[in-house]
């Protein structure tokens, strides 16, 4: 019998488990996105009963940020592993690597330019 | 009880006379209570008995009669004539795997696979019977008992559209059979098989189709043991991300 | 193949390419299981047809009290599928035509709960008598499950509720479940001591297809258990100790002409024929011979009729065909030999059965209803000939239990 050697696939399982726990987290968050913005604020409900200035959801406090992050990398990055394993469904595994590469590229640089924002906002004091 | 005739359209390849499949049709007197397999029976016993498929208990037990039957993948000796009344019933290999003839699929592949991932208990050191059985209790049987009765009949590969892409795929049975002792309270040998189902072409290949827990005969529920295996997967990826030094 | 009166190997042939391979070894374990599917109904799957058997036979280890043939009387009718004694267990009836407790006439102090045998032979008589139901598949009578309600049945039987609704169509609540009896387990088989050894330098045997005689002529539910795990261990390390000693056999003669000779047979002979009559035929007719005149009652008349039906049927084979003429995965080919077999290990059956002039465990002679320990308290062992086998007899070792008589 040959050695076996088993290549763990570990990269991978943190992607899925990103993809796993961050989309779901992230499908909680949304309708709330969602509430505010479409619904809140146009009509002046709770929290925007003050008529406050909305821009406090990411410059208002550090937990607004986080939410906004989460939210939209979440789904960013939901969409795009989902969009990989329709690849899969649909027989384009010849591509599948690349398309793969260039929708996490596009992923992570939005992820990054996100979180490079938040965090000189933070760092600036706009977020306290 | 009546006698109706049913038609069955059943491929035919012979390596050694036909440059391709094709279809033959037969009449097959048939009563209520008779499967397909029966059809099949009669077709060799009194019509053609150069017709060449697999079966052996007749009551989804064995495992070895699946085929394509009417493009789903099923056990012949489980689906009854009855339920196809007045159409013609097509019986085609199993999807996915190579033909060698007939009805007969190679399982080489999947043979490999289940013993690939060490289907039996591993323990770090085996006692001697003489010092009593490793002891489980119903509770415990409970947390694996579904994914032990399969058969390894193969139907689920034959409805994985994944496994018909890319032939690497661990798949369904195979993963589930893992995941039984994976879940096996007498079970030490995690750290040998997660390796195995954690590997790329393991568990992570799959897309949640979960085709292949519709078509399980025997209830096991293939997708979910991956969807577990994965979580599984995940949990330990992220710990050893954060405990690098072997901390479980 | 057999060098010298040792056992050196097997042929086989790998059925994906039709090739005969040869298969040296300096030990061989039987492990084959039974031979039901001599028999018209069984419950045993259609591919146990006695190979392990007949290899032994043919080899020239005596098969042992082969007339000790186990029915269940719980099959159903059509398949043969096995409905479980934890049915009766659980408190299911069986009924007759008028529905009628009618094993209050044969074991009314066990009814339900008595032993395989005397359950077969009371539904037989039932039958027999007129009592029973008529169906497609021959006569039956009922298993009753509907009063023991729903969650009995599904928490305690519901292998038994898969089956019946599956394979017949009849939910157990509501409807009685067909049964008949049925074929279900040889005692007898290939001769062997208690370490699996069949006397036959080299040859071992295992599970259902050996007689270590630990089943006496009437087997107790799960002993089959007992002879795979433990006197399966045990011809493993005999075999092993046996192996260890020995010198590799090599492939010379005159295990290379048995080779040349059973690949002659296959391709120059059964696969040669061009016309005759199907082996299906040949097969059924064994199996409804078997079923008719070596069941579950026996007389000198009907043993005399079914050793001639057996004799008729093995000349019928050799001239039957076989279409397939592939070498590719034929199973016909693979059928004709199985075939082959199953005619050699069913002769055996009435031939031991018709000198056992008594009735004893499984074995009931309606012309000799009583157990005779005087005469037949002893094993009987066919032997192959060239001709129809020869019985003779050897001691039965008593050890703890003494044999009595039994009352239910
Ligand atoms: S999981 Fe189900 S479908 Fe797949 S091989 Fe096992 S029994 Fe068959
Ligand atoms: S013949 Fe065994 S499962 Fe169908």
């Amino acid at each position: 019998m040959k050695a076996e050697t088993h290549k763990v696939a570990r990269l991978h399982a943190m992607l899925w488990g990103i993809f796993s726990l961050g989309g779901m987290i992230a499908a909680f968050l949304l309708p709330v996105l969602i509430y505010m913005t479409a619904i809140a604020y146009p009509y002046s409900l709770w929290p925007f009963n003050g008529a406050r200035d909305p821009s406090f959801l990411v410059t208002g406090h550090l937990l607004g940020a986080l939410f906004i992050f989460v939210t939209i990398a979440g789904s960013l990055y939901h969409g795009i592993f989902r969009f990989q394993s329709a690849l899969t469904e649909v027989g384009l595994l010849k591509y599948r690597r690349a398309l793969e590469a260039v929708g996490y590229f596009i992923i992570f640089v939005g992820i990054i330019v996100l979180a490079y924002y938040l965090v000189t906002w933070y760092l600036n004091g706009t977020i306290t | 009880m009546s006698q109706d005739i049913a038609t069955i359209r059943v491929t035919r390849y012979r390596p050694e006379k036909d440059a391709k499949p094709f279809f033959q049709e037969y009449k097959v007197p048939y009563r209520h209570d008779m499967v397909v397999l029966d059809a099949l029976n009669y077709i060799k016993a009194e019509i053609d008995g150069s017709l060449t498929y697999r079966w052996s208990c007749r009551m989804g037990v064995c495992g070895s009669c699946g085929a394509n039957i009417d493009g789903e993948p099923k056990l012949t000796c489980a689906s009854f004539l009855h339920e196809f009344k007045g159409r013609t019933i097509t019986v085609e290999p199993m999807t996915h795997f190579p033909v060698i003839k007939d009805l007969v699929v190679d399982m080489q592949d999947f043979m490999e696979k289940l013993v690939k991932i060490k289907p039996w208990i591993i323990r770090e050191k085996e006692t001697p019977p003489e010092q009593g059985e490793y002891k489980q209790s119903a509770k415990e049987l409970e947390r694996y008992s579904q994914f032990s009765s399969c058969i390894n009949c193969m139907l689920c590969y034959a409805a994985c559209p994944i496994y018909g892409l890319n032939e690497k795929f661990l798949g369904p049975a195979a993963t589930a059979l893992a995941y039984r002792y994976i879940e096996d309270s007498r079970d030490q040998g995690k750290e040998v098989r997660f390796p195995i189902v954690h590997e790329m072409e393991g568990a992570w290949e799959c897309t949640l189709v979960g085709e292949c827990s519709v078509v399980c005969p025997k209830g096991v529920d293939p997708m979910l043991a991956i969807q577990k295996t994965k979580i599984l997967g995940a949990t330990n990826a992220i710990k050893s991300l954060l405990m690098p030094r072997g901390g479980r | 193949m057999v060098d010298d009166g040792r056992v050196e190997g097997v042929t086989a042939i790998e059925v994906r390419t039709g090739e005969l391979v040869t298969i040296l070894g300096k030990a061989v374990i039987i492990a084959t299981g039974g031979c039901g599917r001599i028999f018209q109904f069984t419950t045993n799957g259609w591919i146990k047809t006695g190979d392990g058997m007949a290899l032994a036979y043919r080899a020239g280890v005596p098969l042992k009290d082969m007339e000790m043939v186990q029915y269940h009387p719980t099959l159903l009718p059509n398949t043969g599928i096995l409905i479980t004694e934890a049915a009766r267990g659980e408190g299911g009836h069986l009924l007759n035509k008028d529905g009628e407790r009618f094993l209050k006439r044969y074991v009314p102090n066990k009814m339900e709960l008595g032993p395989r045998d005397i359950l077969s032979r009371a539904e037989m008589s039932e039958i027999n008598a007129g009592r029973g139901f008529e169906g497609p598949y021959g006569s039956y009578v009922n298993l009753d499950l509907t009063h023991l309600g729903k969650i009995t049945i599904e928490d305690k039987l519901p292998f038994v509720k898969e089956l019946a609704e599956k394979y017949l169509g009849i939910d157990p609540e509501h409807e009685p479940i067909p049964v008949r009896p049925g074929q279900h387990y040889m005692m007898g088989g290939v001769h062997t001591d208690m370490h699996g050894f069949t006397g036959m330098p080299g040859l071992y045997a295992a599970g259902e297809v050996a007689c270590v005689s630990m089943n006496g002529a009437n087997r107790l539910g799960s002993n089959s258990l007992t002879e795979c795990l433990v006197f399966g261990a045990a011809a493993g390390r005999a075999a092993a100790r046996y192996a260890v000693k020995m010198e590799s056999p090599s492939f010379g003669n005159p295990v290379q002409g048995e080779v040349m000779m059973e690949e002659k047979r296959i391709f120059d002979q059964i696969l040669k024929h061009e016309q005759g009559e199907r082996i299906s035929s040949v097969r059924t007719e064994m199996q409804n011979g078997m079923e008719k005149h070596v069941g579950i009652y026996r007389d000198e008349n009907s043993l005399k009729e079914g050793c001639r039906i057996i004799g008729d049927l093995k000349t019928r084979l050799s001239n039957a065909i076989v279409e397939d003429k592939d070498h590719v995965y034929n199973t016909e080919l693979v059928a004709a030999l199985e075939l082959d077999f199953m005619l050699d290990v069913a002769e055996t059956i009435p031939y031991s059965a018709i000198q056992r002039r008594e009735s004893r465990g499984a074995h009931y002679r309606t012309d000799y209803t009583k157990r005779d320990d005087a005469n037949f308290l002893t094993h009987s062992m066919a032997h192959k000939t060239p001709g129809p086998p020869r019985i003779d007899y050897s001691p039965v070792t008593i050890t703890r239990w003494k044999p009595e008589e039994r009352v239910y």
